[in-house]
């Protein structure tokens, strides 16, 4: 009897907590945030938390911290993010690697994609399948036309298996049913490396990164993941005009909350995200970074990942990725 | 070169002095030289973590004045790093590690003054030489590592290997164990090419395998403050004279050969991408006491083996800006950390930098050239001050050192398995230097086998099986043969000797 009185004191203790926390919210954020950024410092999901940063602080009122999480392909960070408090001061500013694509290819996650609710996306690195410098195949077609009658001869370069870049590369050939190699670098800067140098006959990988290469005519852009085509490169086909739009992941910017997280903080959060994508001076420093601001509101937002999630579930079937 | 192209050249140095000697820059320089160089004492504490710390307090600064003070931070660190080394054995960088060696055992000789000279002379050199380096070739060098595909990169690591099997001390066979060890520490993670786990043990630290810094921080900081525990009060040693804070008459003789050596074959390596500073200084160790005369010194505190690789680990972070500048791929994390800071500033380095952005481009290299200067200046003068801490007595000094590495095993991910990785480490260290095991050829086997695993798979992609790539192309062939003739040397030269031994006694009548 005594326990159970010891036990509902506790319950209601805990109530009691639980009641005075979620009244705590209505003056959310009333300190500093935390942006729990997945990677090692630099690359697209980096760079696009440091450019929104200075406004979506301005505008919330309160400083942001960005904190580098890196491991496990970002498995570490999103389940660190998973695991904290949902109260909107621990958001998880990541790519859609984390949450689309790995969730798919690697067994013994600590976390699910329903462990996280979204504040929205915001960014997107679109992505380029370009052809090593000096190559005879000047167009897709040429491309295409040359791999169906040399199969087997031709190599990619990727970012690593389960990247976007290797999702890209697998995703245009089964679109063509081509016979290209795979040979995964870790991460973008050795495949791009490989490609200039003329090891590999083609990579992928975003714009951001492979953009100067392209401009300075050392890298022949094939055609792009992008809905519609660039602006910058109105000369590159999509592959949705040519009839794959299913094969078109790109690489985005996202920020998440755990999914218990109230519904009113989130909308702080998506509100202040949406005004600071509405910012001139930020467009113009995520086009100079070579990205595009692409903002979708969490509904949109859930939609692309859970789409997209499907689509890579289906590709690493069809292509038998060993998990 | 053409007449017009010498003068464009001189005109661009000058522009580039003209935007590195505007006092917002010179300032940002002095302050990430200064920081660079605090990084570097503190072990454990790396420039990586540092740069990407003071990122947001450069948003407010221009493009190039960022840019100038976290290059600043970067070769500052190298400076800095050698110092922890050889004062107290513990590497202040994972650069120094093989400055250690003889470095620690001169200042045990009293001779910490010239230790730390020659490597703040060496640093200087080599960073001059590798700015001139830029400044001459970079478009050039920009291209010959490009011609560094898996195959070249899979022959310079067995060719970099046989150089290293040089560096181990004492027996053979336990040299030959921890090489072994280390291979296999080396295979745990997400295996390269197809991403299975192996011995991860499901867990998700584990899955990028053991970090650099918690095992080099373990096995030689750790390690060396629980021996010093133990041997408690043998700090006497150190107290006995300290002959001279400069470099003498015949240490320049000694190191003139080790630094220019180390200033060339660090800028070439640093070039190549994968390669950092850790590689370089262990080559060039290699190579040094491979030539050298008297290779029974090394390991004794020969200075040879300190001019040499820390001239390597400081020309290597001046080559690694070349891809960076030019082709807009960063070669090691520390470049990925600078091209991050290039595009919040909305510049796309790339080959269009030069012409798109000059004041960058070269106002960042002859900033470099400014801040080496400024590192002669400032460690110079700190070298007395820097002997005199070897007064500080260990009860002060190595809690001290401990915290450090904890705080730089935890500061490169935030993750609470990196300090217990480094931990437990520190005390195989420990038990390695109690029985006699070299750490140097584990690590250095944990470094290379690594990487030798991945362009060994990635070639073999290419040829699609095939093992004759490595014969075809000419770069691979010609460093596999090097290797190969160089691990037959030793057991061919004594021979031949014999043989002409006793052919001359034959001919005495």
């Amino acid at each position: 009897m005594r326990q159970m009185t010891l036990v509902s004191l506790i319950v209601l203790l805990l109530l009691a907590l639980g009641g005075s926390w979620a009244s705590d919210q209505s003056d959310y954020p009333n300190r500093e945030i935390e942006f729990i950024i997945p990677f090692p410092p630099a690359g697209p999901a980096d760079t696009a938390a440091r450019i929104i940063q200075p406004r979506l602080s301005a505008i919330l009122g309160v400083p942001i911290v960005l904190i580098n999480k890196p491991g496990g392909g970002g498995a570490l960070g999103a389940d660190f993010v998973a695991r904290g408090k949902p109260d909107g001061y621990r958001v998880f500013a990541t790519t859609n690697s984390t949450l689309t694509i790995i969730t798919a290819t690697q067994p013994d996650l600590p976390y699910q994609l329903n462990n996280f609710a979204s504040v929205g996306s915001y960014i997107v690195d679109l992505g380029v399948i370009t052809a090593r410098p000096g190559s005879s195949w000047k167009t897709l077609e040429q491309l295409v036309d040359y791999a169906k009658k040399n199969p087997g001869k031709l190599t990619y370069g990727s970012a690593g298996q389960g990247t976007v870049s290797f999702f890209t590369m697998e995703l245009f050939k089964l679109s063509y049913g081509l016979d290209i190699a795979h040979v995964p670098f870790q991460g973008t800067a050795p495949a791009k490396t490989a490609v200039l140098g003329g090891h590999v006959d083609l990579a992928s990988s975003g714009f951001a990164s492979l953009a100067p290469s392209i401009r300075a005519g050392q890298l022949i852009p094939l055609v792009t993941t992008a809905p519609k085509r660039v602006a910058a490169f109105p000369n590159v086909p999509t592959m949705a005009e040519k009839g794959f739009p299913e094969a078109s992941v790109n690489i985005w910017m996202g920020l998440f909350v755990p999914a218990k997280t109230p519904n009113e903080t989130i909308d702080k959060l998506t509100k202040a995200l949406e005004k600071t994508m509405q910012d001139a001076a930020v467009a113009s420093a995520v086009e100079k970074a070579g990205m595009l601001v692409d903002y979708r509101d969490p509904k949109a937002t859930r939609k692309l990942l859970e789409s997209e999630h499907e689509a890579v579930k289906q590709a690493v079937k069809k292509l038998g990725i060993r998990g | 070169m053409k007449g017009g192209d010498k003068m464009d050249l001189v005109q661009s140095v000058l522009y580039g002095f003209s935007v590195s000697l505007e006092p917002t820059n010179l300032a940002a320089c002095f302050a990430g030289v200064l920081i660079g160089t605090l990084v570097g004492v503190l072990p454990g504490i790396g420039s990586v973590v540092t740069m990407s710390l003071l990122f947001p307090v450069t948003y407010t600064m221009s493009a190039t004045t960022s840019l100038i003070m976290l290059a600043g931070i970067y070769y500052g660190a190298m400076y800095g790093g050698s110092t922890t080394s050889i004062l107290v054995n513990v590497p202040g960088e994972a650069a120094s590690v093989v400055t250690c060696l003889d470095g620690h055992q001169m200042a045990r000789r009293g001779r910490a003054g010239p230790a730390l000279g020659i490597a703040a002379f060496g640093s200087f050199i080599a960073g001059t030489f590798g700015v001139v380096g830029i400044m001459l070739l970079a478009p050039p060098l920009a291209s010959i590592a490009l011609r560094f595909g898996p195959p070249e990169i899979f022959g310079l690591l067995i060719l970099g290997f046989t150089m290293v099997t040089f560096l181990a001390r004492g027996s053979k066979l336990k040299a030959a164990a921890m090489a072994i060890l280390g291979l296999f520490l080396g295979t745990v993670g997400l295996d390269p090419i197809v991403g299975t786990p192996r011995f991860t043990f499901r867990s998700v630290t584990l899955m990028d395998g053991l970090g650099l810094v918690p095992l080099i921080m373990g096995l030689f900081g750790v390690a060396e403050v629980l021996l010093n525990i133990e041997q408690g009060l043998q700090q006497g040693v150190f107290e006995t004279r300290i002959k001279g804070l400069l470099p003498t008459r015949q240490d320049w003789k000694d190191s003139a050969g080790p630094v220019a050596r180390g200033s060339l074959l660090g800028f070439f390596l640093g070039i190549l991408p994968g390669m950092g500073t850790i590689i370089p200084s262990f080559i060039s160790y290699g190579v040094e006491r491979r030539i050298s005369k008297h290779p029974e010194k090394f390991g004794a505190g020969a200075i040879e083996g300190v001019a040499g690789p820390e001239s390597a680990n400081n020309a290597a972070t001046a080559g690694s800006m070349i891809p960076l500048l030019t082709l807009g791929i960063p070669p090691n994390v520390v470049m990925a950390v600078l091209l991050g800071a290039f595009l919040v500033h909305g510049v796309q380095p790339g080959p269009l930098l030069m012409k798109e952005h000059p004041e960058i481009f070269w106002g960042v290299i002859t900033s470099m050239y400014v801040g080496n200067a400024m590192l002669l200046v400032l460690n110079l003068p700190l070298i007395g001050l820097w002997v005199q801490l070897l007064k500080v007595p260990y009860g002060i000094l190595f809690p001290l050192i401990l915290l450090f590495c904890v705080i730089g095993a935890y500061s490169v991910s935030g993750n609470i398995w990196d300090i217990i990785t480094m931990l437990a480490f520190g005390v195989v260290g420990y038990l390695m230097k109690k029985f006699q095991y070299d750490p140097v050829p584990l690590l250095l086997a944990f470094v290379l086998g690594r990487m030798a695993e991945e362009s060994l798979r990635q070639s073999l992609l290419l040829s699609r099986g095939s093992l004759m790539i490595f014969l075809w192309r000419p770069l691979s062939g010609a460093f596999l043969l090097s290797a190969l003739v160089l691990i037959l040397l030793p057991f061919v030269v004594p021979r031949v000797k014999a043989a002409f031994r006793m052919v001359n006694q034959r001919n005495q009548p």
